[in-house]
């Protein structure tokens, strides 16, 4: 119930006042009521009239800032306990835990679990368990919290993909390349090829003893293989991060996957939330077709079969015939597409024969603004001009899974196949969404689009498809997100 | 020359007359209680036909023998007899009967004394309603009948919620009203209150049982006036007033832009607030869009009048109410002209005839959009943007999604027209003393036609209608009842008196219905807003509802020695709304009553006039249900498929029937107490009852084995039961001591509506809010109980979040900010769920009291009368946006300074936060319930009678009125009254409706 809020008297509060006078007469007689029939039921009198013992489980505890940490003690009274407080200000704690209100506790396990604030000062923290007892006696005991804890294992941000192809060449190289981060400090990082007995421990690291950067090659013997990488990173406090991948020494294989890519710089492979590299479709055994807008004449691109590195294989056009494509990274060029446009690219790894031909789509693009009916089986009920725009969870400036209120997307004028919109996301949030046209009752109308899978999607499907999983935002900052109806591809990347 | 004929003729025509002489006797009736003139008194010559009645003055002149005896009699007051002697001039003071035992009551297909009655009925007469002025008169009986809750929602023809002894069915919860032995349905907006003689409430079973399956939710019989021998008599009653609506307090543009910034940075992000709105605009949309006042009339002539053979009453009213947007009206003229005419001195005959024109524009549901709009929007585009189609014109919101309430009032274009005529001829025969045979064939029939235009703008893309649409409905009512009933009043052995009554009725109910509508009429101009007019998608509908009734019915009242009552009576229905087998229902009741002031013991106490102990069991009926619900119906069905995405045109299964279906009952219980104490000043009520109902109808899902389609998926099933227990006691006191008068009554009545058995216990749950409900209805409880969180205060800091955990450290709320609202762990699990909500509050009061006042001194006179209703609670579910700024609504005056702003500044409002990520207020919870108690003056008149020297003889009373004039509530929202009202289930949830607006009034009642 409301309590009044004070201020001038008047005719209602009179009012309140009078029944709260009412109410405290009416306390008064209860009182009195109480007093003449005896109060039996509080009726309390000393066992052994000593105050409570408490038997902590460990006088020190040690955690981390923003970590839980559980306070264990056993704690014992013969007159009965009336309440647990444990206090510590700097952890904003004062909690009492009530143990009045169901029958009298004797004796008492304390279990208590508490999460420091992430952004905690300090090293150690006395926290006072203070104990009463239906006597009105109390004891006291402190438990020192230390944040001298390391409970977060080492983290690969960059690793070698689950499985790689390295092709069989004079000079069989594997690169390796990863990055791996420890929150206090890491100790050692093995890399480790068992089969060729290649073992190597790093045991320096940039970033106060935070962070490896590696990028090195490994010589492989040519001849084909299968070789175990594996990555182990400790940290000081023993915790670790491995990472294993099968390395297959090959002739050229037909890959089941290829990627185009837009981009010179291999970490933007590896910082957008999904879309980059982009998906191409294979055509036949050894043969693949890209379709792609060339946003500027001039524009740059390469085919990869793995997402996260341009190693180990890379297709480019080979600078010593222009007119077929290599695999060899450190030598295949970037095809440079000579004006803006879509374009087709096929090519055959195995062969290298590749064509670049440019076309335009023959599905209409979509008539945004054009009128949409409200409901198309009650004409009646009116249009709003067709917009799309995202529709889930998390999206800035947008409503929780509702087509009235999506983040619209920006039609290109230049080509109207393409959409994009800009947003601000932060670290640690999750997001998902599909694109979907705009609705003023809450409805789903199509047009629609979905998506391949609900991890790291790769496709759009168009009215059709699964629902996004929760795409994990790790770095905050401005992101752009661009979709293509034609194309049925769309790309979420930081911009800044 | 004529002269001396003259002289010579009255000498010599007494020697022709018998011996007797005749005098010319002269004087005036008035009431010995207050020495007013009394009007219609019957003075006779004793042992002869001659006779006359007093006039407007009290007046009387009758030619008579000498030494005769006049023999003055009227209604309510002791005949008295006066010899004629030498004084020609006989002035005579009435006596009131004091026991007024021998008030006639109105029971149902008959009549009865008052004494006589074993069953719990009230009677308030016509003269306790005139002074207030309404549209509906269950309005004017608000606070006068006991048990009688009338419950008023505001806007102009709306018809107020009406319960008699609470509520034991789902299934409708409206009495049955009857208007001169005819039954009209549940509304009585037709019927202008100046026509009405007496209102009788017939609250337990032992008294509707006798309207059979049509009981269960009390009978309200309505008399209307009828002629009285004599003179003619006219009355004209006049009043006109405004009447004005409470502005709440909200924000203006300033005090919204703080709510609206604070709510984005409180959650440390960036307001998402429109430039335009600081330009500095301040709109006051209340202002814009409800006026200060409305306009409300209401004028009635009647006269009544009549001889032995004719008597004949009538009257023609107007009454007019305005809401107080530009748009919602209600106008109603109403005729009335009611004869009765004796043939002879076994048959009569009569006729009542009802004419009615009503005229109305609905009124819009807008307080709450002008309540939510922002105040930085001003109401009209600039100037120079303005277009032709002056409906573009106007602003779209700057900060949230509510569309101009300006513009939508200027668009409103709903109105309608109704015709009626209710006729009720009857003829009756009384072949042998105390055999009266009557026969009675009522018709109501309606007409009304109403129209709707909604024309083409575009304000925004989220606000605006591409193409005009029109549609006329055309509804027929045809409704009749013929009813014969056999009445025979004996008495044997001067102890035994027998008033035994039989009928045989039959009843239909004719409802027809025509639905047009066409879109793309070319334009919004006027002469354009025809059906024929309109260009796409032309639609129309049609259905005719059909409902009868059979019925047999008996009833006995016997009394011994006017000390000891029975009463029973028996009624069969037969209804075409149930399928063959369960068409007949059977509605017994029997009562008792013991009148123990006629007992010797008791007989010669001066101070007891009546003493009566009644007690009385009844089973009735509940027939309101839809008539098609024991059919399987296919309904047309449409579905949009095919390579062009087609619509085709289909049928399905919309209903499936229940072959099983039968009566819903209600048996009920109920013990009197009727006391009048030092001769009739005091009287004094109580009555206690239960009833219960059986058999109620809801819906049962269907097996899923059975293969109907999803939306055919549940079945009407008699499966519920529910239970309403309560008292009601009255007091009333009436006195005068000298020139002044005085007299009070206090109501006061409880009851406790209770759900016994739903379907699968099953707990029903209504009034959504966020995803959830607020009240709960579970079998052994209250119903419309608010169900949910117990708000316990706000988070003043971090400690007190961190220390809002279970036993073992669990996080309650853990999107909980210093700010927010705690909530109670109440079975203390360590998880804030479901099952941590309880019952928060209740919608039904604890009591239901009225307080009607009269005071009269010489020619000033005092009306008054309050009532009000205790220990009820409202959920205020406006609070939501209206102290969170929730979507970019306008808020309170006090929302920005309530809101919590750092620790000690509220323990009651939290913060303003857009995200609202602990759900402040989106999580049902008591923060949202308020005491709904409230002590309203619905009337306060004052009255001044002109001297009649002044008025050469007429009655003028002048009287200047003030009704709903102030409320005694601690309620916060706008009219505790109004936000009390909803269905049954879901009663008591404020979300902002038309409130109860107060009146000023300034009437006129002349008698000529």
């Amino acid at each position: 119930m409301r309590m009044p809020e004070a201020g001038p008297p008047t005719f209602v509060t009179v009012y309140n006042q009078n029944l709260n006078y009412m109410k405290r007469y009416f306390t008064l007689l209860l009182l009195a009521a109480c007093l003449l029939c005896g109060c039996k039921k509080d009726e309390f009198k000393d066992v052994d009239g000593l105050p409570p013992s408490i038997e902590a489980a460990s006088d020190r505890i040690s955690t981390e800032p923003g970590r839980e940490f559980v306070i264990r003690a056993r704690i014992e009274d013969k007159d009965g306990i009336k309440s647990v407080n444990l206090k510590n200000t700097e952890f904003d704690l004062n909690k009492t835990i009530d143990l009045t209100l169901d029958s009298t506790v004797y004796a008492y396990d304390l279990s208590y679990r508490f999460t420091t604030k992430k952004d905690l000062k300090g090293d150690n923290f006395p926290l006072e368990i203070t104990v009463l007892d239906r006597g009105g006696r109390s004891t006291k005991s402190t438990v020192m919290i230390t944040m001298d804890g390391d409970f977060t294992n080492p983290v690969f941000a960059i690793a070698p993909d689950k499985a790689v192809t390295v092709l069989l060449k004079s000079t069989t190289r594997l690169n390796v390349k990863f990055t791996v981060n420890d929150d206090k400090a890491l100790k050692q990082v093995r890399i480790e090829i068992p089969e060729i007995n290649y073992t190597k421990d790093v045991t320096e690291f940039t970033n106060s003893g935070k962070m490896l950067q590696f990028n090195e090659a490994i010589n492989l013997p040519a001849a084909l293989a299968t070789y175990t990488l594996s990555l182990v990173a400790t940290d000081k406090a023993g915790l670790e991060a491995k990472s294993s991948s099968i390395i297959t020494v090959s002739e050229m294989p037909d890959f089941p996957k290829m990627y185009l890519t837009d981009v010179a710089d291999a970490a933007k492979l590896n910082s957008d939330i999904f879309g980059v590299p982009m998906l191409i479709s294979r055509s036949g055994a050894f043969t693949y077709k890209a379709r792609y807008y060339s946003a500027a004449a001039g524009t740059q691109i390469r085919f990869i079969p793995q997402k996260t590195d341009f190693s180990p294989i890379c297709f480019g056009v080979d600078p010593l015939n222009n007119n077929l494509l290599t695999d060899d990274p450190e030598v295949s060029l970037p095809i440079s597409l000579p004006a803006k446009g879509y374009y087709e690219i096929n090519f055959n790894v195995k062969t290298g024969v590749y064509s670049v031909t440019p076309y335009t789509p023959s599905d209409a693009p979509l008539a945004i603004g054009s009128p949409m009916l409200l409901d198309p089986t009650r004409p009646g009920e009116g249009s709003i001009p067709l917009q799309i725009g995202l529709v889930g969870s998390g999206v800035p400036n947008a409503g929780n899974w509702n087509t009235a209120s999506p983040l619209l997307l920006t039609q290109n004028p230049e080509n109207k196949y393409q959409f994009s919109v800009e947003m601000t996301l932060q670290a640690g949030a999750t997001i998902g969404f599909i694109i979907q046209a705009q609705h003023s009752w809450g409805w789903w109308p199509e047009p629609f689009w979905r998506w391949d899978r609900s991890d790291d999607p790769e496709a759009n499907v168009s009215n059709d498809g699964e629902n996004p999983g929760d795409w994990k935002v790790t770095t905050s900052g401005r992101y752009i997100f661009k979709f293509d109806t034609h194309l049925k591809r769309s790309q979420l990347y930081p911009i800044n | 020359m004529t002269k001396r004929y003259l002289v010579l003729l009255l000498l010599i025509l007494p020697l022709f007359l018998p011996a007797q002489t005749r005098v010319t006797v002269r004087g005036k009736v008035t009431a010995s209680k207050d020495n007013e003139t009394l009007i219609g008194v019957t003075v006779k010559e004793k042992g002869t036909k001659n006779g006359t009645a007093t006039d407007i003055n009290g007046q009387y002149t009758l030619s008579v023998g000498n030494n005769s005896v006049l023999v003055f009699s009227y209604a309510g007051y002791v005949a008295k007899e006066v010899t004629v002697n030498e004084n020609h001039t006989i002035n005579v003071s009435l006596a009131e009967d004091q026991k007024m035992l021998d008030e006639v009551v109105v029971i149902g297909y008959g009549v009865a004394k008052r004494s006589d009655l074993t069953s719990s009925i009230s009677t308030v007469k016509g003269e306790d309603l005139k002074n207030t002025t309404a549209g509906n008169a269950m309005l004017s009986l608000q606070g006068k009948a006991n048990g009688v809750q009338v419950t008023a929602s505001g806007g102009p023809g709306a018809s107020p919620r009406v319960l008699i002894r609470g509520v034991t069915t789902i299934n409708g919860t409206d009495p049955l009203y009857v208007v001169d032995g005819s039954p009209v349905g549940t509304n009585i907006n037709f019927l202008n209150q100046d026509d009405i003689e007496s209102i009788e409430i017939l609250k337990d079973a032992s008294a509707s049982a006798i309207y059979g399956t049509r009981g269960a939710n009390g009978i309200i019989i309505i008399t209307t006036k009828k002629g009285t021998q004599g003179k003619n008599r006219f009355q004209l009653n006049s009043s006109v007033g405004l009447q004005t609506i409470t502005k709440p307090k909200l924000a203006d543009a300033a005090t919204y832009a703080l709510v609206f910034k604070e709510r984005y940075t409180n959650d440390e992000s960036t307001p998402l607030w429109n430039e335009k709105s600081d330009k500095g605009i301040n709109t006051d949309w209340w202002d814009q869009t409800v006026n200060d006042f409305g306009y409300t009339q209401t004028h009635n002539l009647s006269f009544q009048g009549g001889n032995d053979k004719l008597i004949y009453s009538g009257s023609l009213g107007y009454f007019q109410q305005q809401s107080q947007f530009d748009v919602g009206q209600w106008k109603r003229i109403t005729g009335r002209f009611n004869t009765e005419y004796t043939f002879s001195k076994t048959v009569k005959a009569g006729i009542n005839l009802a004419p009615k024109y009503e005229n109305w524009n609905d009124t819009p549901d807008l307080f709450s959009s002008v309540m939510r709009m922002d105040p930085t929007t001003p109401v009209f585009n600039a100037q120079e943007d303005w277009v032709a189609n002056p409906f573009n014109n106007y602003a779209r919101s700057y900060n949230n999604q509510t569309w101009n309430p300006v513009a939508s009032v200027a668009r409103e274009n709903r109105h309608s027209n109704e015709y009626g005529m209710l006729m009720i001829p009857f003829i009756s025969i009384e072949p042998v003393k105390g055999l009266v045979a009557r026969t009675q064939y009522s018709v109501n029939a309606r007409f009304r036609l109403s129209d709707e235009f909604s024309p083409v703008f575009y304000i925004d893309n989220l606000e605006k209608n591409d193409r005009t649409k029109i549609q006329r409905t055309a509804r027929n009512w045809v409704d009749w009842n013929w009813i014969n009933t056999l009445n025979y009043n004996t008495t044997i052995a001067t102890m035994h008196h027998f008033n035994m009554m039989g009928a045989f009725t039959m009843e239909k109910e004719g409802d027809y219905q025509l639905f047009g509508s066409r879109d793309g009429v070319p334009s919004n101009h006027p002469d354009l807003q025809y059906l024929n007019a309109g260009t796409l998608t032309p639609q129309s509908s049609g259905t005719n509802i059909y409902r009868t009734l059979i019925s047999y019915l008996g009833r006995i009242m016997y009394n011994y020695d006017n000390r000891y009552y029975l009463t029973g009576t028996y009624r069969i229905d037969g209804s075409s709304r149930f399928p063959s087998g369960n068409k007949y229902a059977k509605s017994p009741s029997v009562s008792v009553a013991w009148r123990a002031s006629e007992e010797a013991f008791l007989k010669d106490v001066e101070a007891i006039s009546n003493l009566k102990i009644r007690a009385g069991w009844g089973r009735v009926g509940n027939q309101n249900i839809d008539p098609d619900l024991y059919l399987n119906l296919i309904g047309a069905s449409d579905y949009v498929f095919g390579p062009g995405g087609e619509r085709q045109i289909g049928t399905s299964i919309s209903q499936v029937g229940n072959t099983q279906l039968g009566w819903e009952t209600v048996e009920d219980y109920n013990m009197g107490l009727d006391v009048s104490l030092l001769k009739g000043k005091l009287d004094i009520t109580a009555d206690f009852f239960s009833k219960k109902s059986k058999g109620m109808l809801m819906p049962k899902p269907n097996l899923s084995i059975l293969g109907y389609p999803m939306w055919a998926g549940e079945m009407m099933t008699n499966i519920g039961t529910m239970q309403a227990r309560g008292w009601e006691l009255s007091f009333r006191w009436k006195d005068k001591t000298g020139d002044f008068g005085y007299e009070a009554g206090i109501n006061l009545s409880n009851v406790k509506n209770k759900a016994l058995k739903f379907v699968d216990n099953t707990p029903l749950l209504r009034g959504g809010f966020f995803n959830d409900f607020i009240t709960r209805n579970e079998e052994g409880g209250e119903i419309s109980r608010f169900y949910g969180y117990v708000a316990d205060g706000i988070f003043q800091n971090q400690t007190e979040i961190n220390s809002h955990t279970g036993e073992h450290g669990e996080i309650l709320q853990q999107y909980a900010v210093p700010g927010d609202i705690r909530f109670k762990d109440l079975n203390r699990d360590g998880v804030l769920n479901e099952k941590d909500k309880t019952y928060i509050g209740k919608a039904f009061p604890d009591l239901t009291a009225g307080l009607n006042i009269r005071l009269s001194y010489k020619n000033v006179d005092l009306v008054s009368n309050f009532y009000g209703t205790f220990g009820n609670d409202i959920y205020n579910s406006a609070m939501a946006g209206f102290y969170s700024g929730a979507d970019g609504q306008n808020v309170y005056a006090d929302a920005y300074d309530k809101a919590w702003r750092g620790e000690g500044t509220s323990n009651f409002y939290p913060r303003l936060s857009d995200k609202d990520s602990n759900l402040n207020f989106k999580r049902v919870s008591s923060f949202f319930v308020e005491d709904g108690s409230y002590f309203r003056c619905n009337l306060l008149q004052l009255g001044y009678t002109l001297p009649k020297k002044i008025t050469k003889g007429m009655g003028v009373r002048l009287s200047a009125s003030g009704q709903n004039l102030f409320t005694i509530t601690g309620y916060s929202g706008m009219d505790p009254e109004r936000a009390g009202l909803g269905g049954v289930l879901e009663a008591g949830i404020d979300n902002i409706a038309y409130p109860n607006p107060r009146t000023f009034l300034f009437g006129v009642n002349v008698n000529f």
